[in-house]
This record gives structure tokens, sequence and C-alpha cells, in this order.
């Protein structure tokens, strides 16, 4: 009698507290019906839809992971969105069509291409303000990041098929580095000695060496049955954990992963349509990428290396991140 | 003294000088076109619009405008300064005795935005020029493909082949292969005719029957001005309307005797590029030529635009800018040029015409499917199932 009490107040403990610990999301930017879905990390379920005006694009967290950064592309301007009330709170100012960008590694400045004008918007987030616009950095840049140290600022520049390096100091390019066709994003990895980045037109990747700023590697991707011209390599997933690069292979409707040591291309696994958008869970089991093309997310397991399940979200969903 | 100081700021200004030079190669590109050419003064235009203010001739040379502004921001990687010439002269004559008196060294490259008339004559005098690279960017007769066989000559539209052969992929796939043909008086209404026969042997599609119009309204001609009359009786399940001038077949959809498809030029036309494409950056694309035209981007405009940017990639990759290294480039299969439209385009070494995607759209002004489809794709290269291959070609080589 005495044990099933106990077991009682216990449980009800236990239900207390887990009402009280921060539920763990996901949010994926559906890029054609103006919105963000909001999906619980455990079970994969939609909670809430936010409104966020014209064409959503890149997400990311604030340093506090109090809020979410989102760009608004038609509107000019990012969203800043409160992850407590889940609902926007405020504008930042960007400069016209916002498409991608990066938060500095101490958290005060945003840095956005403008793909249509060919520029890169530098805001300041404590005075919530632009401060410079950077213009001669290549035709449609499109993905933006800090280096891990923060001194540089990559760009990749899809028109003029290069790198442009930025040095945060004086704002002027420091080096161009010409890479494969059509530039789209790029990642640092293993802390900032190498840049990989997506060549979409030549269904590869390209791997910069940040100290010699010169590539020294090419990830050339085949999948057996799918035209070479198909494999169009956007976005990247990094676990340190695992010590993989996940790159989504767009028209090939794969995911590649990649070894960051051997860099051997390890397995190719089948997602949605015009895979690009892709991040990894908290706990780097799952790897949740978004389908342009087919209105919906899939999640895939990293231990069984198959595609466990789909949601239906928003019209062309562009980016997903996950709160960890 | 003072001529010792004046000695060595002159030779810091010649090193200076001397410095600019050489970090930066130039790069000449003459666009030619003629002052009366009626694809831009007559064709196309539509009913109302000849009385409009808004009026205005859609010349390519803007597309080419756009390609050199473009090539502004990869001067860093090119190493490369380009500079565009535009000449406008009289008449075809006038060009051929202009291309006939130019020295193989006054420019790097050549767009020729003419209706190429005597093409053995051209040929002739284009093959002296061995140190140009030179591009048609608004020619679309498929004999141009089959008898130039020139290696410094390139095609950037595309061939009506490519043209017909899209329209021909959508109707058998949508099983509206049964047409009449409706082919207008001109020269080129008749050659797009052709070709359309030409593809319809290619991917079966029959050929019900083909009437000829002219655009009057003479009672005496009723059976060629009427379309109760050129549409009736036939089994058929779709129309194509070969017609450049573009005014007669503005009425022909929704008019036909049975109901049908309209294909050609109206109806669902095809495109080398049309201002709706939504995908892979051809929004972009479309912005930088209206905020610099303050027009829509067409066609032609396009192809100018990549025959410009199939130069400067070349070079980027080369890293050089000695044209018998691009010419190279350009045959080779390593050549892969973003042309906004998808997956990357090279040329043809047969032909020296640009692969690329056609673009199916609708009267609504929508990209209803982009060619080559699916269903009729090859195992070699995405977009080699439209136009002219190597067999159908004089040319000696390639592949």
């Amino acid at each position: 009698m005495k044990n099933i009490r106990i077991k009682t107040i216990f449980l009800i403990i236990c239900i207390f507290l887990s009402s009280h610990i921060k539920a763990e999301y996901f949010f994926v930017s559906n890029e054609n019906s103006d919105t963000i879905t909001v999906l619980n990390s455990s079970d994969k379920k939609i909670v809430k839809t936010i409104k966020t005006g014209g064409r959503p694009r890149d997400m990311k967290f604030s340093l506090d992971k109090e809020l979410l950064y989102v760009v608004v592309s038609e509107e000019n301007h990012i969203a800043v969105i409160s992850l407590k009330k889940l609902e926007v709170i405020e504008f930042l100012e960007t400069g016209d069509d916002p498409e991608i960008f990066d938060i500095s590694p101490d958290g005060s400045i945003i840095a956005v291409s403008n793909e249509d004008d060919n520029e890169l918007t530098l805001i300041n987030l404590v005075k919530k303000e632009k401060f410079k616009v950077l213009k001669n950095i290549g035709v449609e840049p499109e993905g933006v990041n800090f280096s891990p140290n923060g001194k540089y600022i990559y760009v990749t520049s899809e028109g003029t098929n290069s790198i442009i390096i930025i040095n945060t100091k004086s704002y002027e390019v420091e080096n161009e580095i010409l890479v494969g066709n059509r530039p789209r994003r790029g990642v640092f990895v293993k802390n900032g000695k190498e840049y990989w980045v997506s060549n979409e037109l030549n269904g590869s990747v390209s791997i910069i060496d940040t100290k010699t700023q010169k590539v020294s590697k090419e990830i050339k991707f085949s999948i057996k049955g799918i035209r070479n011209q198909n494999i169009t390599p956007v976005d990247f997933a990094y676990s340190n954990k695992n010590k993989k690069v996940y790159v989504t292979l767009g028209s090939a409707n794969h995911v590649a992963i990649v070894d960051v040591e051997t860099y051997n291309i390890e397995k190719y696994i089948l997602a949605g349509s015009r895979v690009w958008g892709a991040a990894l869970t908290a706990d780097e089991k799952e790897l949740i990428v978004t389908n342009g093309n087919s209105d919906d997310i899939t999640i895939i397991n990293l231990k069984k290396l198959v595609a466990s399940s789909s949601v239906a979200v928003g019209k062309t969903p562009h980016t997903v991140r996950v709160l960890k | 003294m003072k001529i010792k100081i004046l000695q060595l700021f002159l030779f810091i200004l010649l090193f200076i000088g001397h410095l600019n030079s050489s970090d930066f190669k130039t790069y000449n590109i003459l666009f030619i076109d003629i002052s009366n050419d009626k694809r831009y003064t007559e064709w196309g235009i539509h009913p109302v619009d000849i009385r409009s203010n808004l009026k205005k001739e859609k010349r390519p040379l803007e597309g080419a405008k756009l390609a050199i502004e473009d090539t502004k921001r990869i001067e860093r990687i090119t190493k490369t300064k380009f500079f565009l010439e535009h000449k406008r002269l009289d008449n075809y004559l006038a060009v051929i005795t202009y291309l006939h008196n130019i020295k193989n060294t006054d420019y790097d490259a050549i767009l020729l935005d003419i209706k190429i008339n005597d093409i053995n004559n051209m040929k002739k005098i284009l093959e002296k020029k061995e140190n140009i690279l030179f591009f048609n960017i608004s020619d679309p007769n498929n004999k141009i493909r089959t008898n130039m066989c020139l290696k410094n000559f390139f095609n950037t539209f595309p061939s009506n082949l490519m043209l017909t052969d899209s329209l021909a992929q959508y109707l058998v796939k949508k099983k509206w292969n049964k047409t009449l043909l409706l082919t207008g008086p001109l020269k080129e209404d008749k050659e797009y005719s052709d070709a359309f026969k030409k593809s319809a042997k290619k991917f079966g599609v029959k050929v019900v029957g083909e009437n000829f119009f002219v655009n009057n309204n003479d009672p005496r001609v009723r059976d060629k001005n009427n379309l109760s009359y050129l549409t009736k009786g036939r089994k058929y399940k779709s129309v194509l309307v070969s017609d450049v001038d573009g005014e007669f077949s503005l009425s022909v959809p929704n008019a036909t005797m049975a109901p049908s498809i309209v294909i050609g030029s109206s109806g669902l036309k095809a495109h080398a590029w049309h201002w709706s494409y939504l995908r892979h950056g051809a929004p972009q694309l479309n912005g930088r030529f209206e905020r610099l035209n303050n027009r829509r981007m067409e066609s032609a405009d396009w192809a100018a635009w990549i025959a410009i940017k199939s130069i400067s990639e070349s070079i980027m990759r080369v890293q050089s800018n000695e044209n018998n290294k691009i010419f190279d480039y350009l045959k080779s299969n390593n050549l892969q040029i973003d042309g906004s439209k998808g997956i990357s385009l090279n040329f043809r070494s047969s032909t020296n015409q640009l692969r690329q995607t056609i673009l199916l759209t609708s009267s609504n002004n929508w990209v209803t499917a982009k060619v080559p489809l699916q269903e009729f794709q090859n195992s070699d290269n995405n977009l080699d199932t439209i136009g002219i291959s190597i067999k159908d070609t004089k040319c000696v080589g390639g592949d």
C-alpha cells in the first residue's frame, strides 16, 4: 500500500516535471505559404503554424535560445520570433530580398545575403540596425557563414562560382576562391579547419582548407540509376559527434553521408522530392530534411540509415532548425 | 637634381601604369544588328501596341549589356575586363561587307543578331576570321546548325528543331498527337512547319493535314483566312500555327472547329526563355534584366546573355583569355554553364549548338512544362533528345 502511494506520488511529480521542462521544438519555414510550421521534436506532431508574411526562408536561433530569427524575403526584413510565445515580436530591416544569413559567434552581428541586389547586409544585433552594406560580393550571393573564430565571413556566390572571404575587422574582401558551378551553401567543419561548399550544378562538394584558403579536395556524388545532371547538392548538416557531413542532393531526392576523416561517401538515403534544407536533432540520432517539391519533411534515422517517416508541412518547405 | 626627381617620378608613373595593365586583360566583344530588322520592328508586336507609346523594340543587345554588367562582378577571378561595342548597320549586305573588312585582331568575339540569308557566303567570310569567336544569338534556322560547321561559330539561340521537338514531346505525352498544321505565308513560317514535320516523325505525331493561311479579311479567300474553313473536318487533337508575324495566330486558340489545343506561335509556345519561370535563379536573372532595361527578358536576350556568359565562364575555368583555349573549352564536355534553367548547359560539338532546356509556356504566361520531358530522356545527356544530332549534319567530327 505504502509502496503504491509512493509510486503514485513519484508519477505525479514526474508528470508535473515533464510539463515544465521546456518542450523541444523544431521549425520549418514554408517559402510559398508564408508560414513557419512548429513541430514537437519527440513525436514530430505539428504544434503550431506561425504566420510570417512573404517568403520565409533561412532561420537561426539566438545564442541564448530565446529567439528565432527568420528572413522574410519579400518583406525585406528578418522576423524575430519569441520561442516562449511562439509568435513574431519584432523585425530587423535587411535590405532587398534577403535569403541566407548567419550570426557572429559572439552574437553581436547578423550578416545576410541580398540575392537580387548582389549585396551583403550587416546588422548590429545590439542596436538592432543595419550598419554596413557590402557590394563587391559577386552575383547572386547565397550562403553566408561566420568562421568559428569570428574573423571571417565566407559568402558563396552562385553567379560567379566563387567563395568570397570577408575580413570582419575591415569588412574588405580578402580573397576570392573559384569553386564548382553554382555554389549554394557552405559549412565549417572540424572547428573551422575546413569549409565545405555545395556545387549545385556540378553534383559535387568543394572543400576549402581555411588556412591556405585553397580548394584542397572535391567530392563528386554519383548514384546508380540517377543521371549526374539531377544530382544537385544544396544544404549541409554537420555532426561533430558522428564525424559525418550530411549533404542534401536536391533533384536526386537523396541525402549523402560523407565521413569527415576519410571523405568517403558512405551511403545515399532516399528522401522526398528536391530535398534541400537539413538539420540534426539534439541527440544527433536523426536528420530532418525539407523536400521543396513535395511539401513535406523527411525524418531519417541515422542508426538504421533509412527514412523513418515524413510529415506534410506548408508549401515549398525551405529551412529546418531544431531547438537544442 | 630636379631632372633626377622628375625622372624618378616618371619611372614610378610608368611602373604604376605597367602594374595596372598587367593586372587586367581586356576582352572586346562586338554586337552587330541591323536597323530595319522586321523581327523587332514588325513581328510579334501586339496589334494594340502598334498604336501605343509603350511599343518598344525588344533588341537582344540589352541581354548582352546585362551580361557585361555581370562580368564586372567576376573581374577578380577572370582578371579580365569585358568591353561591348555596338554596330547597327543598315542592312544584311552592309553586315557582310563589314564582316569581310574587319581584321582578325579587331575583336575577340562577335555576337550576330541577324538573320543569316546566305549561309555558304557567311561561312566563307567567318572561316577567315579564325581568331574571332562568333555567336548566333537569334536565328533559329536549322541549316545554320547543319551547314556552318566552323570551329569558331556557336549557336546559343535554339534551333527550330529544338523548339518543335519540344512541342512534339509534349503532344505525345498528352496523347494529343494528331495535329493539323496552319502555316503562314512567310518563308520562316514554312521553315517552322517543316521542322515540326520532322519532329512529328521523330516522336510519333500524326500530321493529319496542312492548311495555308493569309492574314486578311478578303471574303474571296475565306478558305485561307477564316478559321471555320481552315480547321474544319479533319480529326485532329492539336493545331500547330506557324506564324512568325504573330497577328493571325492570336485568334486561333478557342476558335478551332473541333475542341483542340493550339501550339506553336500561340497557345502553348516553345521558348528559350520566359519571364514567368520561377525556379533555378530565373527570378534573379529576370530582376537584373528588368532593372537594367525596363522591360521583360525574352529568348534572344537570354541567348545574347548566355553567349557572353559562356565566354566569361570559359575564361574563369581555363584561367586564360586566349581564344584558342576558349574554343577548346567551349567544345569540351567540361563546360558547365548555369543558364538559370536548372541543369548545367554546354555545346554539342557537332553543331556547336548550346544544349538547353526549352520552356513551354501558356497564353496565361505560365511555364507549363520543361523539355526534354523525363519520359523521353536518353541515357547520355538530359538535354539530348531535342534538336539536331550529328548524323543530320554535314559537319565532320564531333559527338
